[in-house]
């Protein structure tokens, strides 16, 4: 055999590997139920995020500090941080969860599931919980915090960005409550004036700190 | 000419997860050496397992290999219920 042959097997056989780790992984979140979960922490975490956002561009405009580099780096931080509380909360919590429910079947079975599909399952289900916690309410932050990244280029000033940044976020509320609604299948529109509710709610409760600050 | 004794035909029983469908186990099984033909029927239900029967047939069905894809899968050999062998002249290939 040439070697372009060998070479040509090889990224094959790469291939087939990756179909079945990726067919196994599918399997796995079938098995362990793990898309509803995934669905339900995508959604709360996104909403965390961009209404934790929201807090922040009030709590920068009470303040007075209105600085699109100030912003954008308490944003992000405070994103991050969403994030790494989100992948280790949802990782340990599912993990107990899991791992107990795995005790209780072990029990029932009278044998050692440890290496087992419903093990392996169990495991993935626990990473992907985590990942999608971790990722959301980040991924939220930084749509909102968009056009604070833009100002920092200069191309809008400090006022329009927060104007866009507070419209983008009731948009991102609109959007995650039309989601919810599809979930349910019923009352997207309801769900929808909830989630952008929750936004204006946090504008409102911004007003008190205000009166408090200006005390 | 030595003669080698396969394994034509073997009913187990078998405890599972309830979580395992039937259908994933059934294909599975069907992939270990040896096996042409699976089928599954389930016995009892309880809250957390199923009680199953499986037959599995084939021209030389591998043990091992089933008792390895039945505990991959969870699941628990309770007995051998029935097992039909047969002696062949002709050399495997496994």
């Amino acid at each position: 055999m040439s070697e372009g042959e060998d070479k040509e097997g090889d990224s094959l056989n790469l291939l087939e590997l990756i179909e079945e780790k990726a067919d196994n992984f599918r399997y796995y979140l079938r098995l362990s139920g793990v898309s509803a979960i995934a669905r339900r922490y995508f959604i709360m975490n996104a909403f965390d995020g961009a209404v934790t956002i929201l807090g922040v561009l009030i709590g920068a405009l009470i303040g007075g500090g209105l600085s699109p580099r100030i912003i954008l780096a308490a944003g992000i931080g405070a994103g991050i941080a969403m994030g790494v509380s989100g992948f280790f909360g949802a990782y340990l919590a599912e993990e107990a969860e899991r791992s107990r429910s795995l005790r209780e079947l072990e029990r029932a079975m009278h044998i050692n599931l440890n290496n087992s599909i419903i093990e392996k399952a169990a495991r993935v289900a626990a990473l992907t919980a985590a990942l999608i916690d971790a990722v959301s309410p980040l991924m939220a932050a930084l749509i909102s915090l968009t056009p604070f990244m833009i100002a920092i280029i200069g191309l809008i000033s400090a006022w329009q960005a927060l104007i866009s940044s507070i419209a983008l976020i009731l948009v991102l509320l609109a959007v995650l409550g039309l989601f919810l609604g599809k979930i349910s299948g019923e009352r997207m529109i309801i769900y929808s004036i909830a989630t952008t509710c929750a936004g204006l709610i946090t504008g409102f409760l911004g007003l008190f700190l205000h009166v408090i600050f200006s005390w | 000419m030595s003669e080698e004794v396969r394994i034509k035909r073997i009913v187990i029983d078998v405890l599972k997860p309830r979580e395992i469908s039937i259908i994933d186990l059934s294909r599975a099984l069907c992939e270990a050496y040896g096996a042409d033909n699976v089928s599954i029927v389930v016995k009892e239900v309880d809250a957390k397992t199923e009680t199953v029967s499986i037959v599995i047939t084939g021209t030389d069905v591998d043990y091992e290999d089933i008792v390895e894809t039945i505990d991959e899968y969870g699941c628990a050999i309770r007995s051998v219920d029935e097992i039909e062998v047969y002696k062949s002249s002709e050399k495997g290939t496994k």
